[in-house]
């Protein structure tokens, strides 16, 4: 356990990971600054008197809601409008057409085609479950909601997990490569310990890589928070009616989750898919790292084999089914899985053939890199390092 | 000499130029590759590009009105024959109840087309017909923008323009008949999105590059051994040499290969059209031509490179290891991307955000200069105080 205390402070001690934080964090701050919204910011504000289900009851708490004129009066007129006369988005709303043009635009065949309708089947019953509870008679932002929602799961949780993949990564590196970068190697596996102080280095690593993720995380969201008003928009459901998503294809569609998900647990449950993801990147550069002494080297391979990842299914020809089984496994790589985050927990897209993509691409992910990294470990036992 | 050159062994290490290599081929495909295997792939994009570079083989880089009208004049009735004539030859057209041109164009304006309609139109806009009817769109988007660009672009512009510069700049192009020139927009539009992104490229693989070479000598101490040897400090200003000196050689390696792909487009028959053109939809603040601004891009962008290695060479000479070189080095390049954007997006145009910013027309070379310089005075004076520096505290 000492040994783990000890590795974790030599990442900490870094000056240059505090400052990388701190101008992670800079960066943040413009990106919520630029995002401001006053009618959703209304809008929550009103939510705290009227709540958040649309309905009879809704709209007589709206109408004796008053503003003193000005901006807030028109916002508050907007919202009776965009509210008035709302209907379930979900009644009648059918999902096979949908998995049909997947199906052509992406050329499917066999059991691909048969697994993507598979998965709009079961969207089928989770719409008709939805329809019944009514949850999209949910007021989120009205007509914010879209902006506001890929603001934050989108644009915002975007650049928190790249920023939390870079840092996680570095330091899995700065571990793994600690005593090749300051020549103690010869010193440190001559020891009682000797080469099994992987293993405290890989917590180590995990452990200021998912911190730092999770400081920074903490840090933004809270001044996302404090700047932008949520009210009680927090128990609103995601797959309010107000809320879509749009793709060429499919073109605009309700955004409809597996599960039933009020704003706030969604953001819990993207939190914690982000934490797998930080994990996944930081496994991926300390296996690389055990493997390619040169930490610089480590990382520029780090950064190819993601670039790789992204690239493959577009270089692979699309007519094979090997090139399909290609295509629709690389979903489920780490930085596919980030390139499709504002997708997480829903059906995704013309990309996506199984259920759950998420919950599968990150357990997969996570199995493979511990794998990896075990592997990496047990050759590193055996390994001349003279 | 000697020095510089072997340092230069040091900073094209194989193993990094191979990583590097890889790292350019997969920004190619991300980046870059769609700018060009979608150019020219859609309608009327296509048909739109090759009158307008057939009017520049028939007339030069300008388009004065008697050409115009005979250029639109001959086009029209070749692609009016060339409809006519298909239109009699295919049965679809008459069970649409179409026999000539003109009821073609009733039954294309529709909104409640048949299905024999619909499909006797989609036949003069496929494959089979040559896709004349999209030819036809392309010349009318010709006519349309030889009219509106005086008409109305240019008179709104007027009205709009931020300051009396513009509205100089504006009233000039007017006066001279400057929005004459022949240049597709969207030749531009793919020549500036390819160049940007081949801008960020250069930036990140100049970094990578050199940016190990004093961090390397530094973790191993190699540089106290060399400072006591005859050369003494002065390798330091050898290693500055040979970081610049590398960026030069990797941005002409860049350039010629990515030039060498982008030629593929075939875009150089625009090298003497003015940018400022009725096609282009855009005013820029100097009378620039295409293969100029091609050409001054190419000068900004050695200066931005050499700029960048000045400024990785001070980050390397104070990181103490690799990892915490590539901590500073992120922000640097992200820093660099945004520069990239603002300068050449739209450089020269008046809606480039830097002029936007700054409201000084032709700002953007002289900051690409601004920022080389910094870097350079800057890594300079580190190498001069380097010479000064006590190093027997072993740092």
């Amino acid at each position: 356990m000492i040994i783990y205390w000890l590795e974790l402070r030599k990442l900490l001690a870094s000056a240059a990971v505090w400052g990388f934080l701190a101008a992670c964090l800079l960066f943040n701050l413009f990106i919520i600054g630029n995002f401001r919204d006053e009618y959703a910011d209304d809008v929550a504000a009103v939510s705290k008197v009227t709540g958040v289900a649309l309905g009879q009851s809704f709209h007589d708490r709206l109408s004796r809601v008053t503003a003193d004129g000005g901006q807030a009066a028109i916002h508050l007129e907007r919202l009776r409008l965009e509210t008035d006369g709302v209907t379930d988005v979900f009644e009648g709303y059918r999902t096979e057409s949908i998995a049909e043009r997947y199906i052509a635009a992406a050329g499917a065949r066999g059991y691909f085609a048969k697994a993507m309708r598979d998965k709009y089947a079961a969207l089928q019953k989770v719409v008709e479950e939805k329809a019944k509870r009514d949850e999209s008679l949910s007021l989120y932002f009205a007509g914010s909601t879209y902006t506001r929602h890929r603001m934050l799961f989108n644009t915002l949780m975007g650049w928190l997990l790249v920023e939390g993949a870079l840092i996680a990564a570095l330091a899995a590196l700065l571990s793994a490569g600690y005593e090749e970068i300051f020549r103690t190697g010869h010193i440190v596996y001559s020891t009682r310990t000797g080469r099994r102080i992987l293993r405290p280095k890989l917590s180590a690593s995990l452990t200021a890589g998912l911190g730092a993720w999770a400081l920074l995380a903490l840090l933004s969201l809270a001044v996302c928070f404090g700047m932008n008003e949520y009210g009680e928009v927090w128990r609103s459901n995601v797959s309010s009616l107000f809320n879509y998503r749009f793709d060429w294809i499919a073109g605009m569609r309700p955004f409809v989750t597996w599960h039933s998900f009020s704003v706030l647990a969604y953001l819990l449950a993207v939190l914690a898919a982000g934490t797998g993801l930080v994990a996944c990147f930081s496994l991926m550069a300390f296996g690389l790292g055990i493997w390619v002494r040169n930490s610089y080297i480590a990382f520029l391979l780090f950064l190819a084999a993601n670039a790789a990842m992204v690239a493959v299914p577009v270089l692979v020809p699309q007519t094979w089914m090997a090139g399909l089984a290609v295509r629709y496994l690389s979903m489920l790589t780490p930085v596919w899985l980030w390139l499709k985050r504002s997708l997480w927990f829903t059906d995704g897209d013309a990309d996506i053939i199984w259920v759950h993509f998420e919950t599968v691409g990150l357990c997969a992910s996570l199995a493979v890199l511990a794998a990896f990294c075990l592997h990496a470990g047990i050759c590193f036992r055996k390994r001349n390092l003279a | 000499m000697r020095i510089v050159l072997h340092e230069m062994r040091k900073i094209w290490n194989l193993k990094i130029v191979l990583v590097l290599a890889l790292l350019c081929a997969m920004y190619y495909v991300i980046f870059m590759s769609v700018h060009i295997d979608y150019f020219r792939t859609s309608h009327s994009q296509t048909e739109e590009v090759d009158y307008a570079a057939e009017l520049v083989r028939r007339y030069g880089p300008t388009l004065e009105a008697d050409e115009y009208a005979e250029f639109v004049r001959e086009t029209r009735e070749k692609l009016k024959a060339e409809m006519e004539a298909y239109i009699r030859s295919s049965p679809v057209f008459a069970a649409a109840g179409i026999h000539s041109f003109e009821d073609y164009e009733r039954v294309y304006e529709k909104t409640d087309r048949t299905e024999a309609e619909d499909k006797a139109v989609w036949a003069l806009l496929g494959e089979e017909a040559g896709f004349v009817r999209f030819r036809l769109q392309a010349l009318e988007k010709i006519e349309a923008s030889y009219h509106n660009f005086t008409e109305i672009v240019l008179p709104r512009m007027l009205e709009d323009a931020a300051n009396e510069k513009e509205r100089d700049r504006i009233a000039a192009v007017m006066e001279t008949e400057e929005y004459r020139n022949i240049m597709e927009w969207w030749v531009y539009d793919n020549t500036i999105a390819y160049t940007l992104d081949l801008a960020v490229l250069s930036v990140l693989a100049v970094l990578v590059l050199v940016s190990p070479l004093i961090v390397g000598d530094r973790a191993r101490k190699v540089h106290l051994l060399q400072y006591s040897a005859k050369e003494g400090r002065r390798i330091l200003g050898k290693q500055l040499a040979a970081v610049l000196l590398s960026a030069f050689l990797l941005t002409t390696l860049l350039l010629a290969v990515f030039g060498a792909i982008y030629s593929k487009n075939g875009t150089w028959v625009f090298f003497d059209s003015g940018l400022t053109s009725f096609l282009n939809d855009s005013v820029f603040w100097f009378g620039v031509t295409y293969g100029q601004y091609v050409l001054l891009y190419v000068g900004l962008l050695y200066i931005l490179c050499l700029g960048t290695a000045a400024m990785a060479f001070m980050l390397s000479m104070h990181s103490r290891n690799q990892i915490t070189l590539i901590l500073k080095l992120i922000p640097l390049f992200a820093a660099l991307a945004f520069f990239c954007v603002l300068v050449f997006r739209q450089m020269f145009g008046l809606n480039n955000i830097l002029y936007r910013w700054t409201m000084i027309p032709g700002i953007e070379p002289a900051v690409c200069v601004f920022v080389c310089m910094i870097g350079v005075a800057a890594a300079l004076r580190l190498v001069r105080r380097e010479q000064k520096t006590d190093v027997a505290d072993g740092t």
